[in-house]
């Protein structure tokens, strides 16, 4: 059964829309994300713990989500 | 099974100020009935409490499992499109729910169940406009499950998104094609309906201890996709296939738990008594493994081929003893 998605011109648009919000993903990954896991590399290698609310990183502590 | 080097519930990392309790955003504790907010995974640009959480999740998961993301997230683009003009009449919806589960199966699919969309499965705010969901469940592999908490187990988990979502998605054109509206949900569109509610009353399987469903074919080692509709078709009833007898002596995942997130006893929540995780316990364990899933491969029921015999075994044993 041939599908009704398969026609072209709208949905290209559309395509294009969600590859450009791909891209930006995947280079958020690699470049904000790079960052973010060698600083959580450094904070678990030091047994402190990196903040995500704010910048910086203190004593490592147990269960630092609990409120 | 026993988990695959488990590392301990410690972190570093953390809020200097946490957002508020993801069991109170959940409705721990509420007598009153009322719909579920969305707390955690939102693809939808909503505001979420534990936003920076998530964000910190995504960006510390492996290549290897986001690359499943980014093609879940390609291939349901198709989620919804365009329906043919000419509708075909229905005239029998069991036929019709028959018709459409064998085309489900026949597209990967393992379980296939049909109920209608109430409000109580959908988040707070959403209406998805659609009548009837068609749940579906597709198998995990075990081999690949065996390592959870570690990231491989994780790769598995998107890898079955992935072709559960494929499968929904072809689903919903085929329907669509029939003239009838059709939209696919899955990992990580689901941002309307909450899967496990309308699995369970689509007779897929049972709540569990853990918070996930338990199914007699595969246990709690499996996904879901679903596809909403307004084809008219027959809904499934819920099953008891004998979980809340295991699940209210057992406590393989209770101890196999690293932060200790499962309650013993069914929680108030939302004005329905259930089996229930501790959010604020779970999820931090859950970031730092990058998708844990112990308490889903520790659970007795997802031991291949034990379900059905385990089933037969509780149900038999309850009739005789009635």
């Amino acid at each position: 059964m041939r599908t009704l998605d398969s026609r072209g011109g709208q949905t290209l648009g559309r395509d294009l829309r969600l590859l450009g919000r791909m891209a930006l993903m995947v280079v958020g990954y690699w470049t904000v994300g790079s960052r973010l896991r060698r600083a959580y590399r450094r904070c678990q290698a030091r047994g402190e713990v990196l903040w995500l609310d704010e910048g910086g990183t203190t004593r490592h502590r147990d269960q630092p989500l609990a409120r | 099974m026993r988990p695959c080097d488990p590392p301990p519930p410690s972190y570093a990392f953390g809020y200097h100020t946490p957002p508020v309790s993801g069991n109170a955003i959940n409705g721990l504790g509420e007598a009153g009935r009322s719909r579920a907010r969305v707390v955690f995974h939102a693809s939808d640009g909503r505001p979420l409490p534990w936003k920076a959480l998530d964000d910190f999740f995504s960006l510390i998961n492996p290549w290897g499992v986001l690359r499943h993301v980014l093609a879940n997230t390609w291939q349901l683009r198709r989620s919804d499109g365009p329906v043919a003009p000419e509708r075909r009449p229905v005239d029998d919806p069991a036929a019709t729910s028959a018709e459409i589960k064998a085309l489900a199966r026949e597209l990967g699919a393992g379980l296939v169940g049909v109920t209608p969309v109430t409000e109580d499965a959908t988040y707070e705010g959403r209406d998805p406009g659609l009548r009837t969901a068609i749940c579906l469940a597709l198998p995990m592999d075990r081999g690949e499950m065996r390592f959870a908490p570690q990231p491989r187990a994780a790769a598995e988990v998107m890898r079955t998104y992935r072709r559960a979502a494929r499968v929904a998605v072809r689903l919903a054109e085929r329907i669509r094609a029939m003239g009838w509206p059709a939209r696919a949900y899955g990992n990580p569109n689901c941002t309307d309906i909450l899967m496990i509610p309308l699995a369970i009353r689509a007779g897929i399987g049972e709540l569990g201890k853990h918070g996930s469903m338990i199914c007699r074919e595969y246990g709690s080692n499996f996904r879901l996709a679903a596809v909403l509709t307004d084809l008219p078709l027959a809904a499934d009833r819920p099953v008891d296939i004998g979980v809340q007898d295991v699940c209210a002596v057992c406590r393989r995942c209770v101890d196999d738990c690293p932060p200790r997130a499962i309650f013993e006893e069914k929680q108030l929540v939302r004005g329905e008594r259930k089996w229930y995780v501790d959010f604020d316990k779970c999820i931090p364990y859950f970031v730092k493994t990058v998708g844990c899933s112990i308490c889903i491969e520790v659970c007795p029921w997802s031991e291949p081929g034990r379900g059905p015999a385990l089933s037969d075994l509780l149900l038999e044993k309850r009739g005789t003893s009635a």
